[in-house]
């Protein structure tokens, strides 16, 4: 118990006398997490969309694909995605091993699925008259696409809030993809790891307890947004 | 005749089950149309149709002469339906009236022309900022009506726009209907199961069975079920109880429509011989299409009967509305549909 106090005291002091290495840590996994929520949003909702709107053959098929990608383990995507950027891999010229944005190419193929997937709930369970009323009062296919995007923007809200939880909260793909290298690719999770390895609990609890706050920031920002509209 | 709409060799079908086969139909410009017909004649499906949202399976539909498909960019803004179930989008009544003239690219003047087809559905300004799920039902409609009033369509089309309405919605829809043909010649389809109010609205209707036309126009159709009596005679036994006794039935689900003229009205009842009657309630008299006639909507149990007159029979026999009256036919008057 007392090192749980401990490291409660301690993430006081590293954030307020701004250590270094924490805030790398921080800025690591914020400049990672909004790379990978950018490419998965604006791949993922069209391709939901697509899902949960058009009717087309095999469309159950690729439904139960995405389905079965939402519980993609992460140590996978990070096996994969180390296999094709490393130097021998097919992307291996890329220099992309050991960055922030290989990180972050891992990141997004594990938000993907969840994004399809829960932007295709959302749109499906909209009301069928949407469309008809849409198209009667002279809409375009895009203004159609828009417009019911706007219209499950808070199943798209719960679909971000959900991808960006997961995103995270990640270790496999950071550590295998990143590296875990000090003030390069080291992101909150994987000092967490690495802190407890040492048997560092109290900077482990306290970069925990940094990452409860960003995850309640941003639930917090999304769910005063999820008010206003 | 100049028409604005017309459907040519027009089929459609739902997983290769016909639902619409018009061989030609055309709407008269500037006209008000009615569509009446049984559920599942195809009333919302040639609606649908007509006003681009759905594409026929076959045929072609004409606007002003030019053959139109859906997405057409320089028709589908001329056009505009409203559904029978209204669904407005999750935002203030402004914003689902705006939407339609956003969408069209306008800018400027969207509060003065958002405040005038409010008006003219008869809502006031305080429910511009309302959201939608602080509507009641008749409001949602008219604020659904509004948002295509707005766009002040050459054609307008409405399925079932009193349906599940109070009075005074209905009035109010009536009202703004006649408001837009009057003010910017707005051609009008309106479909509606209320015979009476699509007569009293309506310069022509139409009326559809089973995807069909029918060219006895819209009375008197009579849709079953027959139960056979003898060789002779079939039956169709009506809510109150009654009986219609009809000519043999093709078969038990056959549609007949008993023709105006062979209707014969009594204020009392008349003696027994081989023609049939029923009693019913005069639930309405109006003026007819045709000059000089009047139309008498006698209702007998739950089905509707029209019967035309002149002035001067109706004055003679002195009927007023809400008077019990006996129809007489004969059976063999009756004309069973293809």
């Amino acid at each position: 118990m007392e090192f749980i106090l401990e490291g409660l005291v301690k993430a006081f002091q590293l954030l307020y006398h701004g250590d270094q290495e924490t805030y790398s840590a921080i800025w690591a996994t914020i400049k990672v997490s909004s790379i990978s929520m950018t490419v998965s949003l604006l791949l993922g909702i069209p391709l939901g969309y697509m899902l949960g709107y058009l009717n087309f053959p095999g469309k159950q098929a690729i439904r139960t694909i995405v389905d079965t990608l939402l519980a993609l383990p992460t140590v996978f995507i990070g096996l994969v995605v180390y296999a094709f950027i490393s130097n021998n891999g097919p992307l291996g010229d890329l220099g992309l091993l050991f960055t922030l944005n290989g990180i972050a190419i891992g990141q997004s193929i594990l938000a993907l699925p969840i994004v399809i997937a829960l932007t295709a709930t959302s749109v499906e369970s909209l009301d069928s008259n949407l469309q008809l009323t849409l198209r009667s009062l002279g809409a375009s296919r895009l203004q159609i696409f828009l417009t019911t995007v706007e219209e499950a923007r808070l199943g798209l809200l719960i679909a971000a809030i959900t991808a960006t939880g997961r995103v995270l909260t990640e270790v496999g793909i950071s550590m295998m993809v990143g590296g875990n290298i000090k003030y390069h690719t080291r992101t909150i999770t994987t000092a967490i790891a690495l802190e407890t390895n040492k048997g560092q609990f109290a900077t482990g609890i306290a970069l925990g307890l940094v990452l409860l706050a960003m995850a309640f920031a941003v639930n917090l920002s999304l769910s005063t947004l999820r008010r206003r509209i | 005749m100049d028409s604005i709409l017309r459907l040519h060799k027009v089929r459609h079908e739902y997983s290769g089950r016909e639902v619409l086969n018009i061989p030609e139909l055309s709407i008269p410009r500037d006209s008000i149309t009615g569509l009446a017909g049984p559920n599942g004649s195809g009333k919302s499906t040639m609606l649908r149709i007509l006003s681009l949202v759905e594409n026929c399976s076959s045929g072609s539909v004409f606007f002003n002469n030019k053959e139109i498909k859906p997405f057409d960019k320089e028709f589908r803004h001329q056009l505009a339906y409203l559904p029978q179930e209204t669904y407005l989008l999750k935002r203030t009544v402004f914003e689902n009236i705006a939407y339609g003239l956003k969408i069209r690219g306008q800018k400027n003047g969207l509060q003065d022309s958002v405040m005038n087809a409010l008006d003219l559905v008869g809502l006031t300004g305080q429910f511009l900022s309302r959201q939608w799920y602080e509507l009641s039902g008749g409001e949602s409609q008219r604020v659904a009506l509004a948002s295509r009033l707005v766009l002040k369509p050459a054609c307008l089309m409405l399925d079932e726009p009193t349906a599940s309405v109070d009075l005074e919605s209905a009035r109010n829809i009536s009202r703004a209907i006649l408001r837009a043909r009057q003010e910017w010649g707005t051609t009008l389809v309106v479909t509606s199961h209320h015979q009476s109010w699509l007569s009293d609205i309506c310069d022509q209707s139409i009326y559809l069975y089973n995807g069909r036309l029918l060219e006895y126009g819209y009375r008197n159709v009579l849709l079953g079920p027959w139960e056979k009596v003898d060789d002779q005679l079939s039956v169709m036994k009506m809510t109150d109880g009654q009986q219609l006794f009809v000519s043999q039935a093709p078969h038990a689900k056959s549609c007949a429509v008993l023709p105006s003229h062979a209707i014969q009205v009594s204020a009392s009842s008349p003696p027994a011989n081989n023609k049939q009657k029923l009693s019913g309630l005069i639930t309405g008299i109006y003026a007819d299409k045709q000059p000089e006639l009047l139309s008498i909507q006698v209702v007998c149990g739950d089905q509707q009967f029209i019967i035309t007159m002149s002035e001067s029979e109706l004055s003679k026999e002195g009927f007023l509305p809400n008077q019990k009256v006996f129809l007489v036919y004969q059976p063999q008057d009756i004309v069973w549909l293809p």
